[in-house]
């Protein structure tokens, strides 16, 4: 446990410390990490809404030098002709499953002072974090991911998020960038014998119940250990709670909650969230959708069946912020995702924003990656047409200024 | 015919499919009544202007397709229009076969009821075969109504994969109605090559199951000998007792039905080429997750895979999508299915979407979404292609492209019957397809 505080508390000093800013080019005396590339020619959509025709991106040391048109080409970069091309930033799946079994890590306990539902607050998704964990992702064009702790429970842990290339100094963005919640069908059950959930409560209100009484005790310093630390940075503020909920009621529970105990609130997959898109709006909660593709299940939980392809496409317009997701943990990349949600009502820019720089600020890592900006990383895409459609395929996948993908 | 007359016949039209939904309810003497003067024949369809996929041939730019009385008469470019046709503006939009689902659950666990009123598993025992989809189908399945908008017009829907062989499975057409009214033709059989069946009396591994499947067929050869032995000499050698369950296994052995069998890893689908070879059935995969590992094979068996769910999680870690194109590129048949409710129906043109992004040419896609599925079940003189003298099943998309997931389903028909229409709301077989389907 000490040696990942450790390196957990670094990772939270060096995110709060200004490492990032844009270096000058040409001006650093150290020997540079990647060598300088320009992106040349193509149409830079910079992940944010801003397309840039023609223009170029410059990269120094693994970072972001400059984007626009007209740059001149620093003596000695690698030239990436992206000419008839689209650049866009890398692609962020914003819900995964990825690495070891995702309930892998931290004892069962319940934490509400009596026996009730199962949590693994101690939990933590970084353990997962493993190089090359999704490689034919990273050929897709995705090169950051959400690491989910176990979905099911009431408290499942921190989730982390990592990219799906470099060394573990330079590929886990956040250790801590959310404590993983859920309760409804997919946490209490519903399911046929054999797939019960290691709940010990039955009901919604048995498991909101314990939510309740935990974060109380939490409050009260009555929970020691890793567990109370994060509730704790949960509580204060400095993570979000990542509630998996569904049905429009379940929605409006969780809210009710983080209003009691002035909780930031993200929403996780959120099959019903459309008729309740307004009240997320004023609030100015944001949603990570589920993937839209999903089945309807085999015996699974009925809150999924309302679950719609055109979700996205509504909660942008009451003006929602939303991150798309494929809760995948193997084979699928979040691109079509993005496609199916187009297709059914999301405009394609904001498609496109929500697994890049959209996805970025509701995970907490808008200050390394999601938009092509001066001193965010040199994750990027260079894809044959523009990414939000059918046959668009990567043609060169940067990440932190080196080529990790390349197709001839 | 002035717009006038043009907006007349979409009301007609839909007087038209209502009368032709509940046959004998309505006369058509009222209907025409109700539309005023008529206008058009009914059962005379033209769909013109659309970029027209009829698979079997080449697609045709601005080409018509005939209907009359639930089916194809013509396809073309140049086709004279018969006097009385109703006319279908496809221009920039493209118009293919109904779309075939090679492997559903539909009807068996119904959508909004709980997983103990499934059908799905005869479990009493491992060797279902004289056990018939048929005869548990829920008709009321609101989830046929979803597949509708998704483009489906044909689907097998097949018992599960719990037992070794949980029974005979069967193609139902969209056309709503009861289980009979959509009861299209046999599906074959169903064999699963796995397990995980913790049941009394069943093989406890891989190895078992393909022994107890040999061991059965083998008995229903020993039937069918005796069978033919009585009917080469009546007088001298008595019929066996009929066996139910031998019988339909017989159909297996001499071709008349196929048989999908269950089988993903490496070993599972090899114990299922194995079943090939020593039987020579008409045999195919459900599936199908190591086609890569036995494309080579596939192809010289002349084993077809009905390939899927491809859903976000779940698959394997390897590419497996690359198996079904390496074999459709070797000529092997390549269907897809969503394994509803495992996977979304709606969503079988996502799995395509997914394919040709995997390398796969956009003609072996579309054949695998419609003429594929056909010739899976043998059923492909009637359905999967735009062909003379076929039934009338086909959609309509919103761009010239099929493949493009963009190109959403506006319009489908069934034996010549619009069963879904985008533009005139979201109602199929008396459901509500939520908003933005």
């Amino acid at each position: 446990m000490a040696p990942r505080l450790r390196l957990a508390a670094r990772l939270i000093a060096g995110a709060s410390c200004p490492l990032f800013a844009a270096p000058a080019s040409g001006q650093t005396d150290a020997p540079p990490i990647a060598p300088s590339v320009a992106v040349v020619g193509g149409e830079v959509h910079r992940g944010d809404g801003e397309v840039l025709p023609g223009a170029t991106v410059l990269i120094e040391d693994g970072k972001i030098a400059a984007v626009g048109s007209g740059l001149a080409v620093p003596e000695g970069a690698e030239i990436i002709d992206a000419e008839g091309m689209v650049v866009t930033p890398g692609f962020i799946d914003s819900q995964t499953l990825l690495g070891a079994e995702p309930s892998g890590g931290g004892a069962l306990v319940s934490l509400a002072g009596e026996p009730g539902a199962a949590m693994t607050p101690a939990a933590r998704a970084a353990d997962r974090f493993a190089e090359d964990l999704a490689p034919l992702w990273l050929r897709e064009g995705v090169t950051t991911v959400y690491l989910s702790p176990d979905p099911r429970l009431l408290v499942g842990g921190v989730g982390a998020v990592a990219k799906l290339a470099g060394a573990r100094e330079t590929a886990l963005l956040r250790e801590d960038a959310a404590v993983a919640a859920s309760f409804g069908e997919s946490a209490v059950g519903d399911r046929p014998p054999g797939r019960e959930q290691p709940t010990g409560r039955t009901t919604r209100q048995g498991m909101i119940y314990d939510l309740r009484q935990t974060l109380i005790r939490a409050q009260e310093d009555a929970v020691g250990g890793e567990a109370g630390r994060t509730l704790g940075r949960l509580l204060a503020g400095e993570t979000p709670l990542r509630m998996l909920v569904n049905t429009p009621d379940d929605i409006e529970t969780a809210l009710r909650v983080a209003r009691e105990f002035d909780l930031r609130l993200v929403l996780d997959q959120a099959a019903g969230a459309a008729a309740v898109a307004d009240r997320l709006a004023e609030a100015d909660i944001p949603v990570v959708v589920g993937p839209a593709i999903l089945g309807i299940g085999d015996g699974g939980p009925m809150e999924l069946r309302s679950h719609s392809p055109a979700t996205a496409g509504a909660l942008h317009r009451a003006g929602v912020r939303i991150a798309l997701s494929t809760f995948a943990g193997r084979g699928r990349s979040v691109a079509m995702e993005a496609v199916v949600a187009w297709a059914h009502g999301l405009p394609r820019e904001a498609a496109l924003a929500a697994v890049t720089s959209g996805a970025a600020e509701i995970l907490g890592v808008s200050d390394r990656v999601g938009t092509l900006a001066p001193g965010l990383d040199a994750d990027l895409v260079v894809w044959t047409e523009h990414p939000i459609g059918t046959y668009a395929r990567t043609r060169v996948v940067l990440v932190d200024g080196l080529v990790v993908f390349r197709r001839e | 015919m002035g717009p006038l007359v043009l907006e007349n016949i979409g009301r007609c039209r839909r007087a038209a499919d209502a009368g032709r939904r509940f046959a004998g309810a309505l006369g058509f003497a009222a209907l025409a009544a109700s539309c005023g003067p008529p206008v058009t024949e009914p059962g005379l369809i033209a769909i013109v202007g659309g970029l027209v996929y009829p698979v079997s041939s080449e697609p045709i730019p601005g080409g018509t397709v005939l209907i009359r009385d639930g089916k194809i008469e013509a396809v073309g470019a140049d086709l004279d229009l018969p006097a009385g046709a109703e006319i279908i503006d496809a221009a920039g939009k493209s118009v293919i076969p109904g779309i075939i689902e090679s492997h559903s659950h539909m009807g068996f666990k119904v959508l909004n009821l709980p997983a103990t009123g499934s059908n799905n598993n005869e479990l009493s025992s491992p060797i279902n075969a004289q056990v018939r989809a048929i005869d548990g189908l829920d008709s009321s399945d609101p989830a046929f109504s979803l597949a509708v908008a998704g483009g489906i017009t044909t689907q097998n829907i097949t018992t599960g994969s719990r037992s070794p062989n949980s029974g005979q499975a069967v193609l139902v057409k969209m056309r709503g109605g009861t289980v009979e009214d959509m009861f299209f033709a046999p599906a074959g059989m169903k064999f699963a090559i796995r397990a995980t069946t913790p049941y009394p009396n069943f093989p406890q591994d891989e190895a078992g199951v393909f022994e107890l499947l040999s061991r059965e067929l083998e008995a229903a050869q020993e039937y069918l000998a005796a069978v033919a032995a009585h009917e080469a000499d009546p007088e001298n050698t008595p019929r066996p007792a009929r066996d139910l369950k031998k019988e339909a296994l017989g159909k297996l052995l001499t071709r008349e039905w196929p048989v999908g069998v269950h089988s993903s890893t490496e070993a599972q689908m090899r114990y299922a080429l194995d079943l090939k070879r020593k039987f020579d059935l008409d045999l195919y995969i459900h599936h199908g997750g190591r086609t890569d590992v036995h494309a080579e094979a596939m192809a010289e068996l002349g084993v077809g895979v009905s390939f899927g769910p491809v859903l976000p999680f779940d698959s394997p870690e390897s590419d497996d999508l690359l198996g079904p194109v390496r074999l459709a590129e070797l000529g092997g048949l390549v269907a897809f299915h969503q394994d509803h409710p495992d996977g979304h129906q709606y969503f079988l043109r996502h799995t395509a979407a997914m394919f040709v992004r995997r390398g796969m040419p956009k003609e072996e896609a579309l054949r695998a979404l419609t003429l594929n599925g056909a010739r899976l079940f043998g059923v492909d003189d009637r359905i999967g292609s735009l062909e003379p003298g076929k039934d009338a099943d086909l959609v309509i998309l919103g761009g010239e492209d099929p493949l493009a997931y963009e190109n959403l389903v506006e319009q489908v028909f069934v034996e010549g019957v619009l069963v879904f229409d985008r533009a005139t709301g979201f109602e199929v077989f008396g459901n509500r397809v939520p908003e933005g389907w």
